[in-house]
């Protein structure tokens, strides 16, 4: 074997690095899905207050979480059916969704449900986990602006302790907008451009 | 540099076809025949006899299941595989100046 041999056979070896890089791109339709739905329960919430009918409440978040991990259990079954190759970084986020999933059911509803503690103290604590699961996305994707929606939802579940009552509902979702809703359209609509240029 | 410094290169690694099926397989758990078929651009038969090769000395596994009532075949990386790819590439490396 020559050293021209072997620059052939590194060339192989990235080549095929890079084919396998792009075949493992994880679906986000289930990222828009979430969004929509906890958007839309946001606003159902809110009309839901203004019209003082607060018991009903929960009963929208019980829907859009309900709807959600069906969504999901269909999204993951269908992508797995479909998947030619699996890579170790699509098993990390699955797991880290799934984590991420089963402590937005405790934060959100579980806890507040068992009168842990107050309805108020979902913003903070569904930030929380939020960030875990935008910081550990951007290790795993090797994503820099991932890594900064961790900080942001930290800082925002941070700041959000020092807003009191309905403001408080309204920073939320602001920060679910900025931190959420936008960053999953813009993956939705790159991974798109990705699958379309290919 | 002289040969004598080469390290020796793994027979059943150093094909094209097997080097491009043991590098995809080393960054994933798990590869589907018709995936590996595309990477690599080969057909159906010499990708079958290749991975025969790869199977034999141990350093992929090969399942074979029905999906939608069609043959599906998956690979996947064993240790030993794993191991030698590594070592593959170790050698691979003194045929480079430092």
């Amino acid at each position: 074997m020559t050293e021209e041999q072997a620059r052939e056979d590194i060339k192989i070896i990235k080549s095929m690095l890079e084919k396998t890089k792009k075949a493992t791109g994880e679906a986000v339709g289930i990222f828009i899905v979430w969004g929509i739905l906890i958007t839309a329960a946001m606003v159902v919430s809110y009309i839901l207050s203004v019209a003082r009918l607060y018991d009903a409440q929960w009963i929208i978040w019980a829907a859009a979480g309900g709807v959600g991990w069906i969504a999901s259990f269909i999204f993951g079954f269908r992508y797995a059916r479909c998947a030619h190759v699996t890579s170790y970084v699509q098993t990390a986020f699955r797991h880290l969704s799934i984590a991420c999933g089963v402590g937005f059911a405790l934060v959100c509803f579980a806890f507040p449900m068992l009168k842990i503690y107050g309805y108020e103290n979902i913003p903070m604590l569904f930030s929380v986990v939020a960030g875990i699961l935008f910081f550990t996305m951007g290790g795993i994707y090797e994503s820099p602006a991932m890594v900064w929606l961790g900080l942001l939802w930290w800082v925002g579940g941070t700041g959000m302790t020092f807003i009191k009552g309905d403001p408080r509902e309204l920073a939320f979702a602001v920060l679910f907008l900025v931190g959420y809703d936008i960053p999953a359209i813009a993956l939705w609509l790159k991974n798109r451009r990705e699958a379309a240029a290919k | 540099m002289s040969p004598e410094k080469f390290a020796p290169l793994d027979p059943v690694i150093h094909s094209p076809v097997r080097l491009a099926v043991l590098s995809v397989l080393a960054s994933v758990r798990q590869a589907d025949f018709g995936y590996l078929k595309g990477a690599t651009e080969t057909t159906d038969g010499n990708l079958s006899t290749h991975l025969s090769k790869l199977e034999e000395s141990g350093y992929i596994a090969i399942k074979k299941s029905f999906k939608e009532r069609k043959p599906f075949t998956t690979c996947s990386l064993t240790e030993k595989g794993r191991t030698a790819f590594q070592n593959y590439l170790k050698a691979l490396e003194s045929y480079f100046p430092a």
